[in-house]
């Protein structure tokens, strides 16, 4: 296998149903052991790519190759794609034992075979010893545990996760995350995950797709996504990131500050956002300087370590976030000027209309 | 083999199956314009109308039939909902330990035959000097076949569930306002499925009009004569009468309900 | 209003062991259910009954699990063919057996096809379907009317399971043949089950179609019931509650085994509602 070839690639897969389309053409590859998570919120299309990658749902257009090799027309059964849905699905009347071997039992191995890779299996999900439990008798983690053995058992050289864990609560998924993560470091796949949680996205991928309306909005490594989205949506969809209009700011505000989707030709000033996320905003009572913007206090929250607090300004509401210690000094109705470091703010083209 | 032919397959399979189950109207409908059709001929070698003047001549006995089916069915149709309405309600939604039982004996027309009942119930009708009319028909029609009506509104209340009904009744919906303006605009589909089921199972029924209500000609009473004696034309279109109404019930059923409910339901 | 079904059940009951209004057990007798048991025709006639339900329902369930299966893996939401499922099962039993007979019977459409295309050379060599000893007939009518209501009553188990587990194991691997075994058949079996138990339970009870496509002897319960009920003759009035009762006991087995099966698929129902995509 050429080393530079992706193991998985997508290459202008649309779909449409009669005139509505569901998902632009769109093309993107992973490649070995990569974990790739297509972020957005419902409805984006993203499981309708998901399902087409496993062959459930036919594209209207396009390709997807495996290893170099085209997948088209070829039934779900025959791709070796496994994939974890959102419910646990498992399969009723069966053992954990044999909802495991299920997938090796159509691929007719031995016995001997089955027995000791579902076993191994169990111990790296941390199931040894429910082998005979019915699916009845699980906890939700336990079933969504083994949903994710009954996967990894075919050693999968690509993995499906369709929201695999939204159903769990906070702590089981961040539990479920690192199993994820162990057992692709052991059992070497790579994975394209579903999701509509930022923080999920963040946490396991290499690399994020934001995805909007069909579309592919952005798609690079996490850290990128996070301080540099290259569109008010994506800058939404991230977390509460401030977007000014930039036609309200003075222009040593944005000075300096770098933007983010240079291919469009238009001048800050008219159509330009400034991205500044809640946590790199900070509140000056005293000094106001000519070069800060001026804000009004609407609200302070208490939130344990950090207070939230919701401002006023020419440019629109502002959200900042600040250690506890350091809201003291405020009230609301108070005057403040705000400043930023222009290394942590990034500037975004877009139109009104993209940002409410 | 791949997807496509796979795929074509099994379609071409399910058309077949359900192709036979279509055939025996492609007879049914020819006889009913054939004069004469000897065998082995594939098309009458002499059609007429006289079948179909016979049948829908405004004197005759098939209208006539026709319209007892048709008052025989709406009052039986009324009837089941006016009463089980409460009960499906009712069952849907109480806790009692009788509930088992109280279902058990509502259902078990469904299980047990009717035409035993019928017999019985004759007796019952002459005692209360109601024999032989179109009261009696109606209540043996609405007894045999409410539980399907029983058994369509159950399942529709539980797919619906209380919450919007408690929801209004907090903000301040009196009984017969939640009634009337949350749960019967709801429970439509199920009160329609359930109605047709009723209506045209009491249409078909000939033996349990026969039994309670002989002087009640129903439009299969009408017919049965034609079939028995072999009067293959006029059996045919009487045949065709008599789907009618259950063609066009099924039309009004279907866009009643616009696909909504039809897999909740069944399930 | 289940009253007056039960009254009815009872007031045959009463009658079956001789005893009218105003009840004295006094004169119950079992002289009846003696008389019927005697009979030669009774055991020919329940056999003809239990042969015509069983054939029917084991051919509606298996013609109508087929369908069910295959539209549920073949169409998108089963919409089209559940529309026209709905024509034979809501054809009322006499509309349905007079079609069945102009389609299948020797002078009918079909040997009329078979005989333009020279599979046969005269109408005698066409099979006689109708009015024979077996109840063929009878069962091909009833088979008509039930088979579109199991597919109705099975095809929702058979797509949701199709969507959710089926789709697992499609992704897992899983070819169509063991996903059959091992996953649709499961997860639709109880409804089957119960289906072919009430079809079992119409086809028992049913009248007309049997009456119209059978022999005049032996003939099924209900018919022969019916017959003496109606005749002139005051000895065999009587005995029709005695085989209407028959007729009562074989069903309340059937809704027994009924009741059990529905307790079992209640649980699996939740399942899979459960499991059930959004």
């Amino acid at each position: 296998m050429n080393s530079s070839q992706p193991r998985l690639a997508v290459q202008n897969i649309g779909k449409s149903y009669g005139k509505v389309e569901v998902l632009a053409p769109t093309s993107f590859s992973i490649n070995s052991g990569e974990i790739l998570a297509i972020l957005g919120p419902s409805g984006c299309g993203k499981t309708t790519l998901l399902s087409i990658i496993s062959g459930l749902i036919q594209p209207s257009a396009g390709d997807v190759y495996l290893d170099g090799r085209p997948l088209t027309g070829l039934p779900t059964e025959r791709r070796g794609i496994p994939m974890v849905f959102q419910d646990h699905l498992l399969f009723p009347g069966m053992s954990v034992f044999d909802n495991v071997a299920f997938g090796l039992m159509a691929r007719k191995c031995n016995k001997v075979e089955i027995k000791q890779r579902v076993e191994e299996v169990l111990v790296a999900v941390q199931l040894q010893g429910l082998e005979h439990r019915q699916p009845a008798e699980l906890s939700g983690g336990q079933k969504q545990r083994v949903a994710l053995a009954r996967a990894i058992v075919l050693r999968p050289s690509v993995l499906l996760l369709d929201e695999p864990f939204s159903n769990l609560d906070e702590a089981l998924r961040l539990e479920m995350r690192e199993l994820v993560m162990e057992s692709r470091a052991s059992f070497g796949f790579s994975a394209i995950i579903v999701t509509h949680d930022s923080r999920e996205a963040l946490a396991m991928a290499d690399r994020i797709a934001v995805m909007r309306k069909g579309k592919i909005e952005q798609l690079d490594v996490p850290s990128t996504i996070y301080f540099k989205p290259a569109t008010t949506f994506a800058a939404r969809f991230l977390g509460h990131s401030n977007l000014l209009s930039c036609q309200h700011l003075a222009p040593e505000l944005l000075k300096n500050v770098a933007i983010s989707n240079p291919t469009q030709q238009s001048l800050p000033g008219s159509q330009g956002y400034l991205c500044i996320r809640p946590e790199n905003i900070t509140i000056l009572t005293e000094d106001q300087t000519a070069n800060c913007l001026q804000a009004v206090v609407k609200t302070l929250s208490f939130s344990g370590p950090r207070v939230n607090v919701c401002l006023n300004s020419a440019a629109g509401i502002i959200r900042c976030e600040l250690a506890t210690q350091n809201a003291a000094a405020l009230n609301s109705g108070q005057t403040v000027g705000l400043v930023w470091d222009s290394s942590a703010a990034s500037i975004i083209h877009g139109n009104d209309q993209e940002v409410s | 083999m791949n997807r496509e032919t796979y795929g074509l397959l099994l379609k071409l399979a399910l058309v077949i199956l359900v192709t036979l189950l279509l055939l025996p109207f492609v007879p049914l409908v020819i006889w009913s314009f054939a004069a004469r059709w000897a065998w082995p001929d594939l098309i009458p070698s002499l059609l007429s109308a006289r079948s179909w003047s016979l049948v829908l001549d405004p004197e005759g006995d098939f209208l006539k039939g026709y319209l007892e089916s048709c008052l025989t069915a709406f009052g039986a149709m009324t009837a089941s909902i006016l009463l089980i309405y409460p009960l499906a309600r009712w069952l849907t939604l109480s806790d009692s330990r009788f509930k088992p039982a109280i279902e058990i004996l509502a259902f078990a027309p469904l299980l047990i035959s009717p035409y035993v009942a019928a017999m019985g119930m004759h007796e019952i009708f002459v005692r209360l000097q109601l024999e032989d009319t179109g009261l009696s028909a109606i209540l043996a029609h609405t007894v045999v076949f409410s539980p399907y009506m029983l058994r369509v509104l159950i399942v529709g209340f539980l797919a619906k569930g209380e919450r919007l009904e408690q929801q209004a009744q907090t903000l301040g919906g009196g009984s017969l306002f939640v009634l009337w303006r949350v749960t019967l605009p709801r429970m439509k589909p199920a009160i329609g499925l359930g109605c047709s089921f009723v209506f045209l199972a009491s249409m078909g029924e000939y033996v349990l009009t026969n039994l309670v209500a002989s002087e009640i000609i129903t439009l299969p009473a009408v017919l049965y004569p034609y079939v028995a004696a072999g009067d293959r034309s006029v059996a045919a279109a009487g045949s065709l009468l008599l789907m009618s109404a259950s063609i066009v019930l099924l039309i009004l059923l279907e866009l009643l309900l616009h696909n909504k409910l039809i897999t909740r339901d069944a399930a | 209003m289940s009253l007056l079904f039960w009254g009815g059940i009872f007031v045959v009951f009463m009658r079956s062991l001789g005893m009218t209004p105003p009840y004295a057990f006094a004169d119950a007798t079992l002289r009846f259910y003696e008389t019927v048991s005697r009979d030669e025709s009774f055991a020919a006639s329940f056999v003809l009954t239990a042969r015509v339900a069983a054939m029917s329902s084991l051919a509606a369930g298996l013609l109508g699990s087929m369908i069910a299966l295959l539209a549920s893996l073949s169409t998108r939401s089963g919409w089209g063919i559940r529309l026209v499922l709905n024509l034979p099962l809501f054809t009322p039993y006499i509309v349905a057996a007079q079609a069945i007979v102009l389609l299948l019977s020797q002078s009918g459409l079909l040997s009329r096809i078979f005989y333009g295309t020279g599979i046969l050379s005269d109408m005698m060599e066409f099979p006689t379907l109708f009015y024979d000893e077996l109840g063929l007939g009878a069962s091909l009518g009833l088979a008509f009317k039930e088979t579109p209501f199991v597919a109705l009553m099975v095809f929702p188990y058979f797509l949701a399971s199709h969507r959710t587990y089926g789709s697992v194991a499609k992704t897992l691997g899983v070819g169509l043949w063991l996903r059959l075994v091992k996953i649709y058949l499961p997860a639709a079996m109880p409804a089957i089950a119960i289906s072919v138990l009430i079809c079992f339970t119409y086809g028992f009870t049913a009248f007309e179609v049997p009456r119209m496509l059978g022999r005049t002897y032996p003939q099924v319960l209900s018919s022969w019931s019916y017959d003496l009920y109606m005749g002139s003759d005051p000895e065999g009035r009587s005995l029709a509650p005695a085989i209407g009762m028959v007729i009562v006991s074989v069903n309340a087995i059937s809704a027994y085994v009924f009741f059990c099966i529905f307790r079992r698929l209640h649980k699996r129902l939740a399942i899979t509602r459960a499991g059930s995509l959004a």
